[in-house]
């Protein structure tokens, strides 16, 4: 029982809350017993018995636990956040005017795209170019994700880190509140800051390498507030999404080594092959459809994003002096163009996406054969990742 | 912990705020060589695009010192993506907008235009519509104060040797309701050089009718077919009397009226008049110099 760490203990119980409240989903229980095994298994947990009892109660409790929020709750948020609605309400037009202020900078359809880069706003978006995007697999960099709010922390915490040391975690925290905010504080980008924040916590706690216990708490403290949100499309697939980013890309960029590629262009390739290899199996659950371009496209438009965004937030708070924050603006215009005319080409090729269907099954099946497989990898040779500094170390303590 | 190796700008070295300085000003050069450029590549013709806007009307006056007349925006906002490719980078401002009449697939992509470019002026039969599009275009216009002229036969229009004359409607439809808002439509007709254009909205053949007895239709080079080439506009008296060199076609592939009807392109081929439709041939320009015209189409 060596390998039972506490940490990993813990995350075991999230993981039983995450899977009880799946089965909650799908069973009726009486509140009143659940809640009383509930009670029971936590007290035992709490007991102070030897191992394994202590571990069974605690997974038991984390199952039974999950089951009785899914009875309590039917699945809705509990949690009613009215403080950001109403901050979310009164900066609402803050949004609508930098969105403004963008269009008038940019010309179309580049200033729809940099307000869905930057702020996840796609409603004046092109029917068009959705659709391009969606056939070369790149929608969600229209959207405020858990991927933009990482390059966002990831970026302020490397500008700041220099300068106010560990206070740049502070920085970044402001600033994906601001984001919240600013956004209106919609499920998406409440789910992408969850995430985030639990990251830099850890960081701050110094303990960032054990990523996937950081994923698992995250999705576990979401799905606390919003059990429903398991069944969530955007949901499953950041979290698959960030799973194969922590568990699979640093092996693949071991492999990349050999190449003697830049090391830039080997970090980009590792983590978008690893990010589209554990989603493609939920997209083609979900969408029935599968993009062959996509590692293609993601590889041309992907490292331009991060500048695009730099662009685009020191532009918006220049806004207050048109002539400047416009001309500013202006820089992206042809970085937006690059992302534009690539996935305009590539979704001209015949066969960048295809239909494509699976059995629910297949595709369950293939889920346990991926994960399964990185994390026998990951004892067998372990190789962590960490979130901030996007590199692969060997974990020189693994026992 | 490395923090000042993170990111993925870390390829600009070490003094970030420096780099990424030079990074702006490097794409600033990029993005301003290439409005040069443009600029310089511009010939001097008089530009005239029938945006591919799908199922709905949308053209533009592109004159070579910047001047623009964009008439009817479209159904939806691709409207703007076809502007930016027709307008030079940094040019916000539009001198005249005409929207023909009230229906959605005309109005709509002006208001996104509203939104986002300076309009000078536009003009409007002054018919007002029941409809969300609309309500939402005149609280634009009122909130932008937006200089609005509703218009009856005979206003003009002059900018950098191009001249528009409106044809249609005969009376006046300003506050009024017509049940059928294409009774309202602006009908305009253009010179530049020897090179005429006329542009008729949605009229319908009863409208050509009107304008026939009173004499005004007269002949034109390029002609936008009405209605998006239904059979309900495009009389044999009229194709006759306006006997245009090409007839435009402003239709959506697949659309669900089933524009352009069968019978009108029939009497445009009995006349042998060229056919260029959008949907066919996607956004098309036409080239006008003082000497003539060419044009190009899949643009």
């Amino acid at each position: 029982m060596e390998w039972l760490t506490p940490s990993r203990k813990f995350a075991l119980t999230c993981l039983a809350v995450i899977a009880g409240a799946v089965i909650g989903s799908y069973f009726e229980i009486d509140r009143l017993i659940i809640g009383w095994v509930t009670a029971i298994w936590l007290i035992v947990a709490l007991s102070g018995q030897d191992e394994p009892i202590e571990t069974i109660a605690f997974t038991l409790f984390g199952l039974s636990f999950g089951a009785f929020l899914w009875q309590v709750t039917t699945g809705e948020v509990w949690l009613n956040l009215t403080v950001i609605g109403q901050l979310a309400g009164a900066l609402g037009n803050l949004r609508d005017l930098i969105v403004d202020k963008i269009s008038l900078a940019l010309p179309e359809p580049h200033g729809s795209l940099m307000s869905g880069i930057l702020l996840g706003n796609r409603i004046k978006l092109d029917k068009d170019l959705i659709d391009i995007f969606r056939a070369v697999g790149l929608t969600h960099i229209i959207a405020v994700s858990g991927y933009n709010l990482t390059i966002l922390t990831a970026n302020t915490t490397s500008i700041f880190w220099p300068l106010i040391g560990r206070k740049a975690l502070w920085v970044s925290s402001a600033l994906i509140l601001l984001f919240v905010i600013i956004t209106g504080a919609p499920a998406s980008i409440l789910r992408a800051a969850a995430m985030a924040l639990t990251v830099i916590l850890a960081k701050y706690l110094g303990r960032p390498s054990r990523a996937v216990n950081i994923l698992i708490f995250a999705a576990a403290v979401l799905v606390m507030f919003e059990p429903k949100i398991i069944f969530d499309v955007g949901f499953q697939l950041s979290v698959a999404a960030t799973y194969g980013l922590v568990r699979l890309s640093p092996y693949l960029n071991r492999l990349l080594m050999r190449t003697k590629l830049p090391v830039i262009l080997r970090h980009i390739l590792a983590e978008t092959f690893s990010a589209i290899l554990l989603t493609a199996p939920l997209i083609i659950a979900h969408f029935e459809r599968l993009s062959v371009i996509s590692p293609l496209s993601n590889i041309l438009v992907l490292p331009l994003v991060p500048l695009v965004m730099t662009i685009g937030i020191i532009g918006a708070l220049l806004m207050v002096i048109p002539v400047i924050g416009n001309a500013i603006m202006l820089a992206s215009w042809p970085l937006l163009t690059w992302i534009i005319f690539s996935s305009e080409k590539l979704a001209s090729w015949q066969f960048a996406s295809t239909n494509l269907t699976l059995p629910v099954w297949i595709v369950a099946g293939l889920m346990i054969v991926i994960v399964g497989g990185l994390e026998w990898l990951n004892v067998r040779r372990p190789l962590q990742y960490d979130l901030f500094d996007r590199l692969a170390v060997e974990e020189k303590d693994a026992s | 912990m490395p923090a000042s190796d993170t990111g993925y700008l870390r390829f600009l070295g070490k003094n970030k705020a420096l780099q990424f300085v030079l990074a702006v000003i490097a794409l600033l050069l990029i993005t301003f060589g290439t409005s040069q450029f443009q600029a310089a590549e511009r010939d001097s013709a008089l530009r005239l695009w029938f945006f591919d806007v799908g199922q709905g009307d949308s053209a533009l006056f592109d004159t070579s010192d910047g001047h623009q007349v964009l008439i009817d925006g479209g159904p939806n906002t691709s409207v703007l993506s076809q502007l930016s490719k027709a307008m030079p980078l940094t040019d916000k401002e539009i001198d005249l907008i005409i929207v023909t009449h009230n229906h959605a697939d005309h109005l709509s992509g002006i208001y996104s235009v509203l939104e986002r470019y300076k309009v000078d002026e536009i003009w409007i039969s002054g018919a007002t519509y029941d409809s969300a599009t609309y309500k939402k275009f005149v609280a634009l216009v009122a909130e932008k104060k937006i200089k609005i002229i509703d218009v009856t036969a005979g206003k003009t229009f002059t900018v950098s040797g191009l001249t528009g004359i409106t044809l249609y409607p005969l009376e006046s439809f300003a506050a009024r309701a017509p049940e059928n808002p294409h009774d309202a439509s602006v009908v305009t007709y253009w010179q530049y050089g020897p090179t005429t254009a006329m542009l008729t909205g949605d009229a319908e053949s009863e409208h050509e009718a009107n304008m026939l007895a009173r004499g005004i239709v007269k002949h034109a080079d390029i002609l936008k077919v009405g209605h998006h080439g239904s059979n309900t506009s495009s009389s044999v008296p009229f194709l006759q009397a306006v006997s245009p060199k090409v007839a435009i076609i402003s239709a959506g592939q697949n659309n669900r009226y089933g524009h352009p009807h069968q019978i009108t392109l029939e009497h445009l081929q009995q006349l042998g008049i060229p056919v260029l439709r959008t949907d066919q041939s996607g956004t098309i320009r036409f080239d006008i110099t003082p000497e003539g015209y060419s044009y190009q189409t899949s643009l």
